[in-house]
Formats: C-alpha cells, structure tokens, sequence
C-alpha cells in the first residue's frame, strides 16, 4: 500500500441521529446469579424433608470418601501395629462398647511419656506353687510343660535400661509372641505371656510412664481375652433345637445352649487362671477372660466383677490399684454393661484408701524417683478421670452427689476436684459452683496445682450461668491474685474471663483488666499468646465495640502483650470482631474511633520488610474496612480523619487506595447535596477532596491502580466542575504511561500489562470527550497529549496493541466530531458547547484523525514486515469496518482505502472467513438506502471474498 | 500311620460316679485290616500309698513297701477275636463303676504320698507274634453329691500378734502388729471357694505380700506304724505390697481339682487339708496362721 495522504472527512456531520437509549426495565432479584444452581433443589430437598438437618453443600459430594476421616477412623488401628493380628475384628470382642476409652488411651499415650530408663523384669515366681504338680505329671501335662520351658528361656533375661520406644516395642513383641504361640495351639503359653505382661503392671518404677505402660499392656491383655473368647466361641457349636446340624452359638445364646465339651474347656480356664499365684497377674487376667464367663453362667458375672474389686483391695500401691480398679470397671461395662454401681463401688473404695496417696511410704518412692507430689498425682487422673466420666454420663444423680459429697469430706481433695471439674456436666458445676469455690479455695497450699483446679473450673463454666455468680467471681478473682506463677495466673485468668465479663459490669472487669496490668506489666517471662487470648476475649465477648474502649485499661492491656507478632494478632482479631459485629453501622464515637485507629496503627506497625504480602493484604483489607466503618457525619471532620489516616497508615497501599476512594465518595457525596450548584464552601471543599486524592495517589506503588485512581479522581473533579483538577488528574496520568512495566501482578499473578491498559485508555477517551478543552492549551490537548504518550508505549505493548488504541482514539475523535455529544456532566460544558462544531475545530478534528490513519498504515505494514498476519489482517478489517461506517465514503481516497483494506485484510486468508460474509451481507442489505452510483454501492459491488 | 486306639468316654468333663456305667467308644485307626485275638477293656481303680523317705528311711521307700490297694476292677471283653477292617471303627463300650468285694470307692486323688487314680485300659491281642495294642485312659472319680453329708459351716475368726505366735520367740525383737480376720467356713464344699476376710489393725513394719497358702496332710499308716507328711498344693497371694491397714481384705481361693479331694480318713491313710494365712513382711519376716479346714462334696 502507498504512502498516501488521505483526507479524513466524516460522513456524519450532518446527519447525526441520536442513538436511542435503551432504558432496562430493573427488576429487583432475590438470588445472587453466580449462586450454585444445585443449592436451590438442596432447599427444596431440605423442605420436604424436614428432619434432614442441614447439609453441607461442600462435604455433602465427599461424605463417602473424605481422607481425612477415613484416615481418622483407621487411626485406631493404626497406631499399634499390635493389632494387625487375625483377631482384628472380633465379632463379639470387647471394642464394641469402649469408645470412650479409645479416645482416653490416645491421650493416655500422648500425655504419659518418659525419658528415664526402664525395666522388664520377667522372674518366673510363680513356679515354686506349680511344683507339686510335676510330681503329679501326666502324658499330657508333660507336653505342655516342655512348651513352658522353651518359653522360659526366651524370656527370662532381665531387660533392663530400655527407651520408651523399646519398651513399647517389647510389649507389643509381647503381644505378637501371644498370638504366634495362640496360633499354634500353644495356649498354656499364651497364658504365661498374658500373666507375664500383666505382672510389669506390679513395677511403678517410672512413675510417669505407670499409665502409657498400663494401656499398653491392657491392650495385649484384651487380645488375649478376645482369643480366648473367641476360640470358645468356636468350639461352642451347638445343636438348635429340632435340628441336627451343628451351628455356631446365636448373638445372644445362653449358657445352656452351650455344649458341655466348651463349657468343660472354660472351666478349665478358669481353674488355671484362679491358680496364679500372685495378685496382680491373676486379677488382669482373670478380667481379660471374663467376658468368657458367659459360657458358664449369666447371673455370676456381676458377683464377679463385684469379687474382683473387693479382691483390688489386696494391692498396696495406690497407683497400681486405681488402674486395675480403671480396668475392672472397663471390663465390667464392655462385657455386661455393668452400670454404675461398679464404677461407684470401685470409687468408694478407692476413696477409703485416698489417704493412702500421701502416706510416707509414697513420699519415700516418690524421693527415690525424684517426682514431684503434683506430678506423681497427675498420673492419677486418666483412670479417675475415666471412672468419674462413668458416673458422670450416667442418669444416677444419687451416685453423682454421693461421690461429690464423699470427695469434699476427703483432705488434699485437689485430685478429685480435678477430676470432679473434668468430667461432671457443666450444668452440675455450675449448680454446686459456690461449694466448688469454697473447696478449691480450701486446697491452697495443698499439693495438687491448684491453677489447675481454676482453669478446669473456669473452662466448663464458660456459658453457664451460677446462681450466685457475684460471689464466685469474687473468691475466684481472689484465688487467681493468689497465684504466684506468671504463667498459671494467666491460664487460670483465660479460663475465667468469659464468666466474668458475663457477670460483671464494664467498670468491674476494667479493674480486672487493671488488675492483670499490674500483675504482668513489669515481668516479661509470660506467654504472650494466653495474654493476646484473653484480649481476643474480651473484646468478642463485648456485643459494642463503643463500650469496650470506655475500659481505659483494655488499650494498656494490648501494650503489654510484649511480642509484636502477637500483638498484631490481637489487634487483627479485634478488628475482624469490629469489621464482623457490625456489617452495615458505622461509628462516630471519637473514643472508639480513636482506639481503633490506634489499634489499627499497630497492626500497620507490625508491618515491615519480612512481612508477607498476604500478611500486608489481609491488614490492609481489615483498616480498609475499619475505614470505610468509620463515619462522622459530617464531611469536613471526615476528611480530616482521612488525612491523619494516610499519616497513620502510610505503609499500607490498599489503606491509601481505600482513602482515595473515600475522599473522591465524599466529593461525589457533596456534589449531590447540592445538586451540583456549588456554593463558594461547598466548591472549596470538593477541591479539598481533589487536592487530597490528588497528592495521595503519587504514593501508590502499582502503576496500574494510580492510572485507575487518577482517572476516578479526574472524573469525580469533572463531576464536581474542578475542571483545573480534572485536567491536572487527566495529565499525570498520562505521564505514568510510558513508564509502565511490562507485566502486573493481580491476585498474585502476573499479568501482560496489555489488557489493562487498554482497558484504562478506552475508560479515558470516553472521558475525554467530555472534559473540555482549557483555553490556555489548545484544542484537544489531552487527546493529543494521550497520543503522543500512546507512540511511546509501543515497546510496552506491541505494537499491535498500540494500533488498536489508535482506532479507538479514531473512534472517539469520531465522536468528537459530533455537534451535540451523546453525554454530558451537568454545569459543565463540553467541546460541543464550547466550539459549537466550528470548522477550525473540526479540521483539527479531522487533521488528527488523519494523522493517526497514516500512522495505522505504517502500523499494518509494519506488522505485515514482521509477519505477523493474523493482526495484521484483524487490524485492517476493523479499520475497513471503521472507514465503511464513520467516514464519509464520498470524499476523495476513502473508497479506494476501503477497497484496500479489504484486499489487505484478506490477503493471507488469515481472516475468519464467516465475519466476512456477515459483513458483506449487512452491507449489501443497506443497499439499497444509497443511490446506485454511490461510492458505497460502488464499493459494496466490488467486494468479494 | 500305625494302627491307634483311643478310650473316648462320653462325658466331656469324664467325671463319674460310683454306680455310674461309663459309656464310651473304642476308636481304631487302622491303614489296612488287621486280624486279633481278642479285645478287652480293663476298668481299674487303685490307691497307691508312697512312703516319704523322711519318715521311713530311703531303702524302705524305694522299695515301695505299700502295695497299691486295688478298689475296683471289672474286665469287659469288647470283641472276641476277629478282623477291623481298614479306617476308622468304633466299638462302644460300658462298664459298671463298682467296688471290688468289701472296698470302698474314694474320689480321685492326685497327692504326693498318696495316689488315688482310676483307669481304662483297652488291650488288643494280636496272636503270638505280633505286638499287642495297648491304650490307657484316666477317668475322673466323685462322689455323689447328694450321698454326701453336706458341708456344714464353722466360722473361725484369728487374731495375730506377736503375743499370739507360736514356737520360739522373742518379743523385743518382733515388731508390732495386729492382724485380725475370720474364715467363713473351716468346713468348705471342694467346689465353693474357700473364703473369709482380713485386716490389717496395725503394723510397725510395712507389709510385703499376704498370701494364701493350700497344704495337704497325708498320713499313711501300716503295721510298722504311721507317717504323716505335710506338703504344698498350691500359694495364692491376696495382698500385694503395702496394703492398707484396717481395711477389709477378701480370703478367696478356688480349691484346685485333682490335687484336692474331700477330707479323706480310711484305716490305712489319712488325706487332709490345711490352709495358712501367711503375711510376709517387708524385711523378709513372715508370719502364719493355721486353719485344719475339712473338704467335702457337697
């Protein structure tokens, strides 16, 4: 194509037709379109039926195959590899009714844990009563003796000096040696190994290991309980009445559906088990087995589960038989659904001997084992923790206050209360809360932390109320000043705060506050993260923010929260609880407003170089919000508030961008009061406003939101008739165009520059063709400015982009070019107004949009030089489309480069061959409203694809 | 695989009672048909007294100079002679329990000194050449229940202290101590446990272990005179550690089978229990308290 110069010349000049205006009918709507569709049949489904409880949309698809609690429900199986053994499901084993328990053996594993040495002492004791018996050798007995003796040597080593971990590892070996010598039929020996675990429950060496080893030797124990039951079980096969096939024993059968050969077995287990010569052994293993009495007998087992425990009395150590009381009571549960009789009995008993726990003789092992009386009565508490939950859980309130009036009589009750606070109902603590305080105060001093017996109290008492709640915060708040430990005090007063904020006037928990100031203010060796708890709190626990900051100590509160990172924590939570509480008020309370914005300060001076940029985001959303909360009413105080919030918050560009947009809603605000007459006040504040975004915007550092912000205030200067600013705006915004980088981050990704800066020059011409010319500076200036920025960008961009922006600007030039535009802002008068369509102006119009032409045509040639087809050919066909419909055909050149672009635009068949034909066919139906030796016609005709 | 026999009785506990017929089967494997002469069962029930070397001197006592007294002794012949064929064949059988002549049947014992142990033997004649088959079977003898007198209970309460204690001792170096408790019964059922309680009033020393302790009392008489012989059955321990004091603690034992049998007076042995309450201190010291307890059936 030649370098010709063409005379641009628009064909609408006279003809101009209003476009219509299409005005939407609005419709208001209840649901969010981008709303899952699937939602609404989920309501439909819920209100037909209505006892379905609410599904989660999200978890409902995953129900079935969720990892994670798949995976949470293997754990049980997991985490002992004891019980990969053939007895892993047992049809009617002892699993079925201890779930609790499982739960209080993990933690039991996870809280008991040593790093001393220990021991595995494996005696044969019990040979010296057997003696007789190998007089008394028959065939038979001999063979199992042989088997015994093979045992013996494996074991009898003394293992001693061994980790936790190996000590694990042995008794579980223990478990596997059981199964394996089962397996083979070598049961008197699964016996030796099920007494030879159940004698390590003897040895309290390490005392604080006493409750991971007892659940770990229980569970070996079980396993041998559930083998023994399981392999009478089988044998047990009977004949159902009226048939003659041999079956196994139905769920429920009685004992006299069971044949005598199986009862005979039993008794014989029995009769082997009663004869263990030492206590502890026999009581573990007969329990283990127990559940096989059901063979003989059904009313028996209560009587001897009830033997049992009397018989725990034998056990002098106290630790040794609360465990094997904790066991008996498992045990009885499980195999018959012992109510709670058993586990009160076993509780009686345990607290006649209680005095028993502070006797000398266990001060002395405790000395020898260098234990603390605290910790050592902390091993007590998972098997009564375990027992009281029983009485708890079940409907007796008679056992429950006979046990509560039973501990209170006991001295150093500090254990029991523990345990009384854990696993009574709330509501029962809440009832007896008075009495609880008096005994807990009467535990000061006693050996049990007595911290612990507050913190316990104060967390189940969260959200119950007490009858005489002024009373028991004061003996509480009482304790709690007692405590001496930093760290205790502060836990116990973290428990505590929900129930006094409840009960307690604003004044009252700001003395608490205070009290707590004074209390940690000097100290430094405290856990900031129990302090930044409690402030979260109370101010979540505040229903208005308003009242929370009358407390002058809350904000001294905040200051002594020494660690910055958690500090800002705290202030984040407190700002999240303000941004949440209330969604659609705004405050105006200066002393609210003041706190917060101190709040916010902190939270904004936490930010520094380390910090992430998610980090930064989340702060600048949470002051955003706390900004745009914040409303006085009145526009000028406003504006002063959001000048010393860009002093405060400097650091943080969403807050700055945020005050831009604030002050640019206030100008808008302003403008609409007066319906845009401004007086001499109201003009010199919206140029306030502008001055104010206008000075801000510089500190923005993404190039992309400035060009926004810019444009924004531009137009809300031009809303508010600052034609001096808009301009001003309108300029520097240009000026930031050729230093644009290449590349954006949005959302964390990187993004071409491209798209959005076209998005923002289109925003701009349309601007453009409103804002007026200013006398001093020529027509179009800013236009003009805009296209000489554009010539820039070229190495941004591309210069097929840029190509495409001049079409744009063509467009708008087109507009421009108009007599009367399509808008306008109200008191502002725009070109059309100004110039009038004044020839001079629109040669400038049409020399302009000449030379853009011709720079387009370089473009596409160019583009055609560096091979770039396809938009070469897209180019040129939206300029022909441009020509054919903005330009006025008839003057000279215009069809020709009309013909040529076509030619171009489908001279590499690059074209999308269907817009084309569309194309042409729109134009051959305006036909025939032109006169047949038109240029148009003229033109359409030699068209051809 | 050999020719087997097996004696299986039809009771699976093979408790029997005098009186009683024991029914059974005879059970022969056999690979290929054999030819016998003859098939019996021998039912047999002997006391088998041993002296203890102690009392009469090794030379005697190795000479076993009591015959075993034979109670019972029936023959039954199962089959006169002829072939089994190849596989498995039972043969039921039955046999009266019955006293031999003027004897008495006594309870199955297995003792010490004393032995009291009933048989079936089941023999396989097999011509003059070939080895014999041979099997035996003990089966478990008890009296009847409701022929025994029935267990009447005696209640024993005991007190220890040192005051209390027997033998040589001196008083300035035993510690002091107060145990007391009581037996239910000193006159027990053999199948009920043996129970009773025990408390701990006081003690200077700390407690190491109380135990249970079953020891039988044989006496086997002859012309030469008689020997008495005590001797341990078995040890339970009810009390482990320290326990606490002035607490009830349960007695409880089961009486072991075989090795007990009730309290047995004939004119030529004597088979008596006792039991001991032991309490063994924590310095190793021990002390016991005696009870002669008389066993029966019922």
């Amino acid at each position: 194509m030649g370098t010709r110069n063409f005379e641009w010349n628009w064909k609408c000049k006279s003809t101009f037709e209003q476009p219509p205006i299409h005005v939407y009918k609005l419709e208001q709507t209840l649901s969010h379109p981008l709303k899952q569709i699937n939602t609404t049949s989920k309501l439909e489904t819920v209100s037909h039926n209505e006892k379905l409880s609410f599904i989660d949309p999200l978890s409902a698809n995953f129900e079935n195959a969720d990892p994670l609690s798949l995976m949470a429900a293997q754990e049980d199986w997991d985490d002992l590899d004891l019980n990969v053994e053939p007895v892993k499901a047992p049809k009617r084993g002892l699993e079925m009714s201890d779930n609790p328990w499982i739960e209080q053996r993990t933690a039991i594993l996870n809280k008991f844990t040593t790093t001393q040495k220990l021991s595995i002492s494996l005696q044969q004791h019990q040979e010296r009563g057997s003696s007789s018996r190998d007089i008394a050798s028959n065939i038979g007995l001999k063979n199992k003796l042989e088997q015994l003796d093979d045992f013996e040597e494996l074991t009898l080593r003394q293992l001693e000096q061994l980790s936790q971990a190996e000590y694990v590892e042995t008794v579980n070996s223990f478990g596997k040696v059981l199964v394996t010598a089962w397996n083979h039929d070598f049961r008197v020996k699964a016996l030796k190994v099920a007494i030879q675990c159940a004698k390590l429950l003897v040895d309290t060496s390490v005392v604080q290991f006493y409750p991971s080893k007892f659940v770990l030797i229980t569970d070996v124990l079980d396993m041998f309980g559930n083998l023994v039951y399981e392999r009478l079980l089988a044998k047990a096969e009977y004949y159902p009445s009226g048939s003659k096939i041999m079956s196994p024993l139905p769920e429920n059968f009685t004992p006299d559906m069971v044949p005598e050969s199986a009862k005979e077995t039993c008794r014989n287990w029995f009769y082997k088990i009663a004869s263990i010569r030492e206590l502890i052994p026999r009581l573990y293993v007969e329990a283990a087995v127990l559940k096989s009495y059901t063979f003989l007998t059904n009313s028996e087992l209560s009587d001897c589960v009830n033997r049992l425990t009397l018989m725990t009395r034998g056990i002098g150590d106290p630790l040794v038989a609360v465990y094997t009381r904790c066991y008996l009571c498992r045990i009885g549960q499980s195999v018959f659904k012992a109510g709670p009789e058993l586990i009160r009995q076993n509780l009686k008993d345990f607290l006649l001997l209680y005095e028993q726990l502070f006797s000398p003789s266990v001060h002395h092992q405790l000395s020898t084992q260098k234990v603390d009386l605290a910790s050592y009565l902390g091993t007590y508490v998972p098997a009564l923790d375990w027992m009281f939950q029983g009485i708890a859980n079940s409907d007796r309130h008679d056992f429950l206050d006979e046990l509560f009036k039973l501990c209170m009589e006991k001295r150093n009750k500090g254990l029991l209360l523990n345990s009384i606070l854990s696993t009574f109902k709330p509501e029962y603590i809440a009832q007896k809360a008075e009495v609880l305080v008096q005994q807990i105060s009467s535990c000061f001093g006693e050996s049990f932390p007595l911290y612990t017996l507050l913190k316990m109290m104060g967390e189940r008492l969260r959200g119950h109320t007490t009858s005489n709640s002024n009373y028991i915060k004061r003996e509480i708040w009482k304790l709690v000043s007692k405590l001496e430990n930093e760290g205790d005090y502060l836990s116990c007063v973290q428990a505590w705060i929900p129930f006094i904020i409840a009960h307690s006037s604003t004044s009252e928990l700001n003395i608490v506050l205070g009290d707590i100031i004074d209390r940690i203010g000097s100290s430094t060796k405290f856990s900031c993260a129990i302090l930044q708890d409690i402030v979260i709190t109370v101010a979540s626990n505040f229903p208005d923010m308003d009242q929370l900051f009358t407390m002058d100590k809350f904000l001294p509160l905040l200051d002594v929260i020494r660690s910055e990172s958690s500090r800002a924590m705290a202030c984040q939570r407190i700002l999240e609880i303000f941004c949440k509480s209330r969604t659609a008020e705004s405050t105006a309370d200066p002393v609210t407003t003041d706190a917060l914005t101190f709040i916010a300060k902190v939270l904004h001076d936490s930010v520094n170089a380390l910090s992430v940029d998610d980090e930064k985001r989340q702060y600048g959303q949470l002051i955003s919000q706390l900004i745009m909360k914040i409303d006085f009413g009145d526009f000028e105080q406003q504006l002063r508030f959001y000048v010393e919030a860009r002093a405060t918050f400097m650091n943080l560009d969403a807050v700055i961008v945020t005050l831009v947009h604030c002050v640019n809603r206030i100008a808008v605000e302003t403008g609409k009061k007066v319906k845009s007459h401004h007086t001499k006040r109201t003009a010199a504040f919206v140029h306030a406003c502008a001055a104010f975004s206008y000075i801000t915007i510089p500190s923005v550092t993404s190039e992309i939101t400035r060009l926004r912000l810019y444009l924004v205030t531009a137009q809300i200067a031009l809303f508010n008739q600052s034609l001096g600013q808009a301009d001003a705006c309108i300029a520097s915004a240009l000026a930031i165009l050729p230093q644009l980088p290449l590349s954006v981050e949005i959302d964390g990704k990187m993004c071409q520059i491209q798209p959005y800066l076209s998005e923002f020059v289109k925003n701009l011409l349309s601007t453009l063709i409103i804002v007026p010319d200013c006398f001093e500076q020529g027509m179009l200036y800013l236009t003009r400015g805009l296209v000489n920025m554009l010539q820039q960008c070229v190495e941004i961009t591309g210069i097929a982009a840029i190509t495409r922006l001049y079409l744009d600007v063509i467009r708008m030039l087109s507009v421009a070019a108009r007599p009367e535009y399509p808008y306008h802002v109200r008191k502002v008068d725009s070109n059309d107004i100004l110039y009038g369509s004044d020839p001079k102006f629109l040669t400038e119009i049409n020399s302009m949009s000449s030379i853009l032409l011709e720079e387009i045509l370089n473009n596409l040639q160019t583009l055609g030089e560096q091979k770039d087809l396809e938009e070469q050919a897209a180019i040129s066909f939206e300029l022909f489309q441009y020509v054919i419909e903005i330009v006025n055909l008839e003057s000279e050149g215009m069809a020709t480069l009309a013909y040529q672009l076509w030619l171009l635009s489908h001279k590499h068949k690059c074209l999308d061959k269907k817009m084309a034909m569309r194309l042409l066919d729109s134009l051959k139906l305006k036909l025939p409203m032109y006169p047949a030796n038109s240029a148009f016609s003229l033109l359409v005709s030699k068209l051809k694809i | 695989m050999s020719t087997s026999i097996d004696i299986r009785v039809k009771k699976a506990n093979k408790i029997y009672h005098e009186g009683d017929s024991i029914t059974g089967t005879i059970v022969i494997q056999t690979p290929g048909e054999i030819k016998h002469e003859g098939i019996t069962l021998t039912m047999e029930g002997l006391v088998e007294l041993q002296l203890s070397p102690r009392n009469v001197g090794i030379f005697e006592a190795f000479y076993n100079s009591v015959k075993p007294v034979q109670i019972c002794h029936v023959v039954v012949e199962i089959s006169g002679p002829g072939k089994i064929p190849s596989g498995k064949t039972d043969i039921p059988f039955e046999v009266p329990l019955l006293p031999r002549g003027n004897k008495t049947i006594y309870e199955t014992y297995h003792g010490v000194f004393v032995y009291i142990q009933y048989t079936l033997k089941c023999d396989l004649k097999r011509g003059f050449l070939a080895k014999g088959l041979m099997k035996m079977a003990e089966f478990i003898v008890e009296y009847k229940p409701s022929n025994c007198t029935k267990a009447v209970p005696k209640k024993v309460d005991f007190v220890i202290t040192p005051e209390s204690l027997e033998g040589p001792r001196d008083l300035g170096t035993i510690p002091r101590f107060k145990i007391s408790g009581f037996i239910d019964s000193v006159v027990c059922c053999i199948t009920k446990p043996f129970t009773g309680q025990i408390k701990i009033e006081h003690t200077e020393i700390p407690i190491k272990s109380i135990e249970l302790q079953l020891v039988r009392v044989e006496t086997c008489g002859c012309a030469e005179g008689y020997a008495k012989d005590v001797t341990e059955i078995q040890s339970i321990q009810i009390g482990e550690g320290n326990v606490a004091t002035n607490l009830y603690i349960p007695i409880y034992m089961i009486f072991p089978r075989l090795f007990t049998c009730p309290t047995l007076i004939t004119t030529n042995f004597k088979v008596e229990f006792e039991i001991n309450v032991v309490v063994v201190f924590e310095n190793d010291h021990l002390v016991s308290e005696n009870f002669p307890i008389v066993l029966t059936r019922a």
